[in-house]
């Protein structure tokens, strides 16, 4: 570094300094003040740096100078004498050319060596005490904290007061989320309701058709709990097999939607193993008027409007049993919180976790294709999805990393219909994140979401953050979700 | 004058409400279907059945017999037998006429059908090398290679701490294989059948109860025809893609200008073109029929969707028509490629017999390629993605004109209209 060292910088700043940052402590901070104190504190570090560079060329210690000097590049990227030190040189037109031959730098004062440690961090601990000062000033808007936070934690990783300040909790794996650790807790509590409604669903058993389901001219089998039938013209074991998944879906909703809302007493459900029998099904319903049964013959499954009826006449088992539970489920919803497919975030993204939950599957979505993924990449995308080995939370993630996350104003004013590919897979993961980390907010979510409140509003309320903030606070819980 | 009754039409697909009706048949549900359609074959029937010069034993069908041909007696057996029909199949196994036992015009209808048969393999032979439509991505044979996980060296789970011993009983689905394996086709029926393979089954009814009933038959064995069906009982016939067949009724009630003959040819035109190139534009596939009544019989006399007064000198008047009207002006492409389905045009139903005609007559070694581009264009266009798993034909899609005339253009080169012009001035 030579004689002249790299510090030498004037002293009557350290006295601004630290007059402002006395000052933070007693109001909030604007913008520009804010940027003024960044500004400062990194001033201050680079002197600190600065000296340490020294310290370590007094000391010989040329590996740890090399060190600091890049660090002070990092930080003031034209600092002329880190550059120098690194064995740049300037050329005639001003621009910095990297050494030929990179430089071969050694630590020779081992006593030095095993000191510099504690050397760099007292350097860096006053920069890290003004950050703290702003964090604890309370005058921060969220993204500054992050940023202010973030900053100081690159020099003190294990500062506790730091992670405290930023709102983060101590775990197994590191400092994290509060939301990270409650939702570590609620999966355990979801997966015991879950196995507590398969076990506690009543056994179906076999029961005679009624008057109505004889006059349907198929081939009908039924089977029957105290409050559910399930009928038609499917193997008994998927019959019984529906039964109890719809079952224990009362049982899973009640518990994980905190309502006690009980399915129609009447509820049946019809499954037609061949979509060559839904014409006759159409024909023979009571509640069926001729110029509906076009509609129904263009869908999977249905719920047949005005009735406690459900229908699904197409795919293989797990897909009939699938398309069933997300009807009822749906169902269930709009009866417990009023909530339809108009709100397409929730009724997707919750009807999206609960089945798989209770039936391990994902089959009945729906989707508009991407806006911004082009049509080629949107269907790949669809069908990643719908592969069952597919994870569609590292998908969620994916979102964020290619910077295709759905602004979550447009998304919760959609209706399910009007959902794109990526939007369905944003509502599984942000229902995923509500279920499992903001639980106790979901029910009053819920009833703001069903009562017509402002979408937009109510979502803030349950996660207690703007939406800036949310999406970045998502993608960390993303993150952490391991 | 005369005048032709409302003369209804249904030809090459079951139209609108079938294509609601076929709203879910997917991928998966065609594969389900083709398994569940199986229609055995009673003993017995009883039905006469013939193979060019030969008298067949339907419970006994020589080993010989094409598979696809073997496919579509054993469908309608039972029909026929039951309705005391009598089938009659071409030499070459690619006609299945089924006419009342009783009609002694059989033969003379089969040889009429092998006119056409002859003069449409003559005029559009298969093309050399078929062109193959392009796969949604879906149906791709090399699934798109998945890309690295988000979450780093592996992805994020979906349950971080294991699903446990989960309680529900019902495996989740594993990946469908993905398999380019070819269709093996042992209904009758399309089921993706290869173009150019199938038995082309032409009924003629005698009566409307024979009409209904086969018509119920066929609703019966394609469940997306079934609403359909029930609209198609007003009909006088039908040519239908899939399920590769048509029919006609040979003395409809109440149309006075009506020659069965004609029916015939018209129709079995239509077949023939589905049959080796699957779905063409309106105006090709109507244009083509009329060419071949005109060629064979020297006149038009199906109408399909005409519903008013016909003068007697129109059935032959066709050629001078034309001939007037485009000595005063220029064809285009619009005068007929926009003509769709369902409704009778006059001018651009002419249009379309004189430029098909042109193209048979002067541009006949590239029409099978041209042709071919067409059906690929339609199947790679013509679909509409449900969802992420299943898509399906949309019936109503026709090939818009501005497409069209690109691939003519790219076919015939810029002139082709102004040759075709000069063609119907000076040769038609």
């Amino acid at each position: 570094m030579g004689e002249a060292g790299i510090g030498g910088r004037s002293a009557p700043w350290r006295v601004t300094t630290s007059a402002l940052v006395a000052l933070a402590f007693v109001a909030p901070l604007r913008a520009d003040e804010l940027e003024l104190r960044l500004a400062t504190a990194r001033a201050e570090l680079l002197r600190a740096l600065e000296a340490h560079a020294d310290w370590c060329q007094a000391k010989r210690l040329f590996l740890a100078r090399k060190a600091v000097c890049e660090l002070l590049l990092e930080l003031e990227p034209e600092h002329a004498e880190a550059r120098k030190a690194l064995g740049f040189t300037r050329e005639k037109g001003g621009a910095w050319k990297p050494p030929e031959k990179p430089k071969t730098f050694r630590d020779f004062d081992k006593e030095a060596l095993g000191e510099e440690p504690a050397r760099f961090q007292a350097a860096v601990a006053g920069y890290v005490a003004s950050l703290t000062g702003m964090l604890e000033s309370d005058g921060l808007a969220p993204a500054e904290r992050e940023r202010v936070g973030r900053a100081a934690l690159r020099f003190a990783p294990d500062d506790a007061h730091l992670h405290e300040l930023l709102g983060e909790v101590a775990s197994d794996h590191g400092w994290v989320l509060p939301e990270t650790v409650q939702a570590r807790a609620q999966r355990a509590v979801l997966r015991e309701a879950v196995a507590r409604a398969l076990a506690e669903a009543p056994e179906a058993a076999p029961a005679a058709l009624t008057e109505r389901e004889r006059q349907i001219p198929l081939h009908l089998e039924a089977v029957a709990t105290p409050r559910l039938r399930v009928v038609g013209t499917a193997s008994p074991e998927e019959l019984a097999l529906c039964a109890r998944a719809v079952g224990a879906l009362e049982r899973f909703a009640q518990a994980a939607l905190a309502s006690q809302h009980h399915l129609p007493a009447e509820t049946t459900v019809f499954l037609l193993s061949d979509p060559g029998h839904l014409a006759k099904f159409l024909e023979h319903h009571p509640a069926i008027r001729p110029e509906q049964r076009a509609y129904y013959q263009a869908l999977e499954g249905a719920g047949i409007a005005g009735t406690a009826d459900f229908a699904f006449w197409s795919g293989d088992m797990q897909r009939r049993i699938d398309g069933i539970v997300r009807l009822v489920l749906g169902y269930w919803i709009s009866g417990a919180y009023q909530l339809q497919v108009d709100c397409g975030f929730a009724y997707e993204g919750f009807g999206l976790f609960l089945t798989r939950a209770l039936v391990r599957t994902r089959l009945t979505w729906l989707a508009q294709p991407s806006k911004s993924l082009d049509a080629g990449a949107d269907l790949a995308l669809r069908q990643r999805l719908i592969d069952p080995e597919t994870n569609w939370m590292d998908e969620a993630l994916r979102l964020f990393q290619e910077g295709r996350v759905p602004p979550l104003g447009a998304l919760v004013s959609k209706s399910a219909s009007e959902l794109s590919t990526e939007e369905v897979l944003y509502s599984n993961a942000l229902a995923t994140y509500l279920l499992e980390a903001r639980s106790a907010a979901v029910p009053r979510l819920l009833e703001r979401l069903g009562n017509g409140f402002a979408r937009t509003q109510a979502l803030h309320e349950a996660v207690g953050m703007d939406q800036d903030t949310f999406q970045r606070h998502f993608r960390r819980w993303l993150e952490e979700r391991r | 004058m005369k005048h032709v009754r409302a003369r209804r039409e249904a030809s090459a697909g079951p139209g609108p409400s079938a294509a609601r009706a076929r709203g879910l048949a997917r991928i998966a549900t065609v594969v389900a279907l083709t398994l569940a359609l199986a229609a055995p074959l009673a003993a017995g029937d009883g039905a006469p059945v013939h193979w060019g010069a030969r008298r067949l034993d339907p419970a006994a069908l020589p080993a010989e017999l094409p598979p696809a041909a073997r496919a579509a007696l054993e469908a309608w057996l039972p029909w026929a037998g039951a309705h005391a029909y009598r089938l009659d199949l071409d030499a070459s196994g690619r006609l299945l006429l089924a006419s009342r036992a009783s009609n002694d015009r059989a033969p003379a209808l089969l040889a009429l059908a092998g006119q056409v048969l002859a003069r449409f393999d003559e005029e559009l032979p298969a093309p050399a090398v078929r062109k193959a439509a392009q796969d949604p991505i879906l149906a791709a044979k090399a699934p798109p290679a998945k890309p690295a996980p988000a979450g780093g060296d592996k992805p994020l789970p979906e349950d971080p701490e294991g699903e446990g011993d989960h309680p529900w009983t019902l495996a989740p689905p594993k990946p469908a294989p993905v398999t380019s394996a070819p269709v093996v086709v042992t209904q009758w029926g399309s089921h993706g059948a290869p173009l150019d393979t199938q038995t082309m089954t032409l009924f003629v009814a005698t009566d409307q109860d024979d009409f209904e009933s086969l018509l119920k038959d066929l609703a019966a064995r394609f469940t997306y025809l079934e609403a359909w069906s029930k609209e198609a009982t007003a009909l006088q016939g039908f040519v239908l893609g899939d399920p590769l067949c048509a029919a006609y009724l040979e003395r409809p009630d109440g149309v006075e200008e009506w020659d069965p003959e004609h029916e015939l040819v018209n129709r079995f035109a239509r077949l023939c073109l589905l049959r080796r190139f699957g779905d063409l534009p309106n105006w090709l596939v109507q244009g083509y029929a009329w060419h071949m009544e005109i060629a064979l019989k020297g006149a038009v006399y199906c109408f399909p969707w005409r519903d008013e007064f016909v003068w007697a000198t129109e059935h032959a008047g066709w050629p001078a028509a034309v001939k007037d009207r485009y000595q005063k002006e220029r064809l285009a492409a619009g005068h007929f490629m926009g003509w769709k389905r369902g409704k009778y045009v006059d001018d651009a139903a002419k249009a379309s017999w004189a430029f098909t005609s042109y193209l048979v007559t002067r541009e006949r070694a590239r029409l099978p390629e041209l042709l071919d581009e067409l059906r690929v264009f339609r199947e790679e266009h013509g679909r509409i993605q449900d969802d992420p798993s299943s898509w399906r034909r949309n019936l109503e899609y026709e090939i818009p004109v501005a497409d069209q005339q690109a691939l003519f253009t790219k076919a015939l080169g810029d002139g082709y209209l102004q040759s075709a012009t000069l063609y119907l001035r000076q040769e038609l």
